[in-house]
Formats: structure tokens, C-alpha cells, sequence
């Protein structure tokens, strides 16, 4: 059994995951990179359970009538 | 205005008192200013966080930019704009001398300070544009990264003369899938697809839905009908349908050979490869422990401290996330465990559905941003100057890093002018 050593960050993105999926039937959904230790990511996973509306996040709208490739 | 209100003298209205309501209708008729503030007095209620969607962060206060010191070796260049001195800092501080070399080498893309997110766009100007965040815990890792992208592109269009966005990262395909394979990361997975092509499925998925697809589809087809957590959800009724097929052939009066043995190789496979699954599951878990022994791991959420390496964890994690093309975030969605490091999340190396309900046009254009992505980390632990990631990646993945420091030696060395030469030489000929 391999140690895996949880952040308390992690714990708590987990944790706000774990709400959130239990809640929608769905894990939040990010655009770009999934920080586990980003707490600006917990906080909008809460505001989603806050709201009743499943998280799914947007392109900025900056790039939404922007063409071509976009990779993060 | 109180007239509008005052229902006292209309009929049926006289008996009606309420004196909290006049008084209240009273005290803002007093505190009325004209500007659409009226004193209630009391305080209103507000709640304590605004809901709906937040910035990923803001901006802490910079202070200015130090000069570069004298003593770094190949200062960065990146251009003339205020927001440039900021960048060329992180990289005069945190970066090797080789790869500001390959940074002032090649022509530049646009840098656009964003505190939204990293991303890069090959499209917008000459060379692409990059966008990375000013003052933020996470600025040194995406600007690294993104740059990375920005490079992969700008050296397949200089170097290589290539027609298409993002092509270095193309020539170390073969190896990334070769040090995939012996990881354990990337298995053989055609029974999966294989079977429900031949069978079709019809399922309730999860308590809420029902997963159907009718026979003949492609795997392409399948996936796009496919949620987050559903790719192993089907692995495991896959598991229990083989053997029930295969209980079925053998339950008859004279059961067919062909068809037995058919079954009994089908099950056979789809064991196996569920045991592969498993088995990949602990090889990530291991490489979990690994990566959190490590510096990296220790790395407090810091902007400077080490050079902000603490993101470096969930790079590595995002390299995992890229070779199984998104299928451990799934199993964790599906199971509930968490092991994972970090990653791009539902359908962003796959032609499963992602956040925005859409998905990747084939699986082609799914790997692309598979390569694209180990890419960018692979560049964002090399750039730096602090070996941790570079040197676990060499073990996971010796023939990958192997290649990628190839490739930029050689843009390191390539000459760029003997190659536009060349280029005008042909074209007159």
C-alpha cells in the first residue's frame, strides 16, 4: 500500500470534488490545468453547490470568438 | 412619491395599519438623496461571497521589476513593453542560461499578461501569443509551460519549416508512447472498443443514466457519448458481461466450439486488460509517492520560494493524466479514490465530452494535445534550475526527456539563417 501523502490543499479540493459529485452526479469541470492546491478552484466548486448549478467552466470570454487552436 | 402609497384614504384601506411599514417608508423618504440609495435604516443583509463564477485570482502587488544583473548569463530578451521586464526577470531568475539562449534565439510570440488561466494560442500573430499570469502564486510555472508551447511551435516553423501549429513535440511521439507502454500507462485497450463495435451496449450507467450505443459505432462514436467516470464504469460491466456471454454459449444443449472458444479468448482479453488497468492504477499511485518524498513535493504554495516548484507535482501528475488519455482521472471520478497529481481533467486528451458539452473533432487531434502538453511540462522542467522533475522524468520516461533534449539541442544549434537561405535558394531554383 503506497503511502500517497495528501496535501491539506488536496484534501480539501478532494473533499469540494467529492460534495460536488455527490450533489450533480458529475465532478466539477475545469478549462485548463486542475491545481489541486489552487484554492480559487475549491472556492468555485463551492459557489457551484451554493447555486445549485453544476460546475462547468467557460472559456473567458476574451477567447470565445477568438479562431483556431487554443491549448492551456 | 408618499402619495403613491398612501392607501389610508381609499376605500376598504382605512382599517389597515401598519406601523413597521410606515415607519420604515418614513425613514427612507428622509434618507432619499436622489442617488438610488434609500436609508432603510437598518443594514441590509448581504451575503458574504458574491455567487456564480469567480477570477482564478488576482494579482498580488508587484513590487518593480530589479534590474537584470549583470552577472546572468544570456540576459532574456523578449520585448520592449513594460510587462516584458517582468517576464525576462522570472526567466534572468529562475531559468538556465540554455534555455534563455533558445528563448532569445527564435523569433518571439506575443506575451499577454492574463491572471485567468495560462493558455497559448498559436494562431494570433506571427508566432502565436502566450498568456500567463503577473504576480501570482502560479506565475513562474505557466509562463515556463506556456512558453514551452509557444517554443514547440515557433522551432517547428523556423527550424523545421513545418506548415502546422505545434510540430516539434510531433518527433518524439514514438518515444513518449514507447516509455508509456513500459510505464504500464498506455495498454492495449482494442478489446474494449472492440467489443462494443460487435455488441453494442445498453446499460444504466449510474443510477440516473442509461448508456446506449447500437452496434458498428467507432470508437470515436462511443466516446462522444461517454461522461466523465463512464469509461470505467463500462470496464467493469464489460468484466461481468463476458462471463455472462460466455456462461450463455456453454448453457445450451450442444454448444458451438467456435463460438466457446471465441468467448472464452474474449474474456480471456478483457480480464487482462482490466488487470492492466488495476495495475496502472498502483504504478500511479507509487509515482505519487515518489513525486510528494520529493522536493517537489514538499514545495510549499509559494510565488518564489524554489522557483514556485510546487506546481511541478501536478505537472508530473498532468504527464500521467496526457499518457492515459485522461483515463485515471476517470477511474477516480468513477471509484471515488484520489491519487492523482494534477491534469487537464474530463476531455481534453480524449474525444470524450469536456466542460463545455463539446469534444475534440478525432482522436487525432486528442493526441495532438496529449504530445502538445507533455511537451510544455517536459519544458517547464528543463528551463528551470531545479533538477527535481527533470531528473524523476528521466527515470519514468528516459527515452522521452532523451529525445526532447535532443531536439533542443538542436534548435539550440540549428542555423536558422543557412536555413532561410536555403529556403529563397529553393524557391528561386
Amino acid at each position: 500500500m503506497e503511502e500517497l501523502l495528501f496535501t491539506e490543499e488536496e484534501k480539501k479540493y478532494f473533499e469540494a470534488r467529492r460534495l460536488h459529485q455527490e450533489k450533480f452526479g458529475e465532478p466539477p469541470m475545469f478549462i485548463g490545468f486542475i491545481d489541486y492546491s489552487d484554492e480559487n478552484q475549491v472556492e468555485m466548486i463551492y459557489n457551484a453547490i451554493r447555486t445549485n448549478k453544476p460546475l462547468k467552466e467557460k472559456l473567458p470570454s476574451h477567447f470565445r470568438n477568438k479562431k483556431g487552436l487554443l491549448i492551456d | 412619491m408618499r402619495k403613491c402609497i398612501d392607501l389610508e384614504s381609499h376605500p376598504g384601506f382605512e382599517e389597515i395599519q401598519s406601523p413597521v411599514l410606515m415607519q420604515a417608508i418614513d425613514r427612507g423618504l428622509q434618507g432619499f438623496s436622489g442617488t438610488g440609495v434609500v436609508d432603510w435604516g437598518y443594514i441590509p443583509p448581504v451575503p458574504k461571497t458574491k455567487p456564480g463564477r469567480k477570477a482564478k485570482g488576482k494579482a498580488v502587488p508587484l513590487p518593480p521589476t530589479p534590474p537584470v544583473d549583470p552577472k546572468v548569463v544570456n540576459p532574456a530578451k523578449l520585448g520592449d513593453e513594460k510587462h516584458h521586464r517582468y517576464f525576462e526577470y522570472l526567466f534572468n531568475t529562475f531559468a538556465t542560461p540554455e534555455a534563455r539562449a533558445i528563448i532569445n534565439k527564435y523569433p518571439k510570440p506575443e506575451l499577454v499578461p492574463w491572471n485567468g488561466g495560462g493558455y497559448f494560442q498559436p494562431s494570433e500573430g506571427r508566432y502565436g501569443a502566450v498568456y500567463t499570469p503577473m504576480g501570482m502564486t502560479n506565475d513562474i510555472s505557466t509562463l515556463f509551460h506556456e512558453y514551452g508551447h509557444a517554443l514547440d511551435h515557433i522551432i517547428g516553423l523556423e527550424l523545421h519549416k513545418s506548415n502546422t501549429a505545434l510540430a516539434t513535440s510531433e518527433m518524439f511521439w514514438n518515444e513518449m508512447i514507447a516509455d508509456g507502454e513500459k510505464m504500464g500507462m498506455i495498454v492495449d485497450d482494442s478489446i474494449y472498443w472492440n467489443y462494443i463495435t460487435e455488441n453494442g451496449i445498453n446499460f444504466k450507467i449510474t443510477t440516473r443514466r442509461d448508456f446506449r450505443v447500437t452496434k458498428g459505432k467507432t470508437r470515436q462514436d462511443i466516446e462522444r457519448n461517454m461522461n466523465p467516470g463512464d469509461h470505467w464504469r463500462i470496464m467493469e460491466y464489460l468484466l461481468k458481461e463476458v462471463k455472462l456471454d460466455l456462461q450463455n454459449i456453454k448453457n445450451t444443449k450442444n454448444p458451438d466450439p467456435a463460438k466457446v472458444k471465441k468467448a472464452e479468448a474474449t474474456k480471456k482479453s478483457m480480464e487482462k486488460l482490466y488487470d492492466l488497468y488495476m495495475k496502472r492504477v498502483e504504478v500511479a499511485k507509487k509515482i505519487r509517492s515518489l513525486v510528494m518524498k520529493s522536493k517537489i513535493g514538499k514545495a510549499k504554495r509559494d510565488r518564489t520560494a524554489e522557483g514556485g516548484i510546487y506546481r511541478q507535482r501536478g505537472a508530473i501528475g498532468d504527464i500521467l493524466d496526457a499518457l492515459t488519455a485522461g483515463e485515471l482521472f476517470d477511474y477516480e471520478v468513477a471509484t471515488g479514490e484520489n491519487f492523482m497529481l494534477g491534469g487537464h481533467g474530463p476531455g481534453y486528451y480524449n474525444t470524450r465530452k469536456d466542460s463545455r458539452g463539446g469534444h475534440h473533432w478525432s482522436l487525432k487531434m486528442a493526441d495532438m494535445f496529449r504530445r502538445a502538453e507533455v511537451w510544455a511540462q517536459l519544458h517547464q522542467f528543463l528551463a528551470h534550475q531545479d533538477n527535481t522533475s527533470w531528473d524523476i522524468m528521466k527515470n519514468l520516461m528516459p527515452n522521452t526527456v532523451k529525445r526532447f533534449d535532443a531536439l533542443m539541442k538542436e534548435a539550440s544549434a540549428g542555423n536558422l539563417a543557412t536555413n532561410q537561405l536555403r529556403e529563397i535558394g529553393t524557391q528561386l531554383a
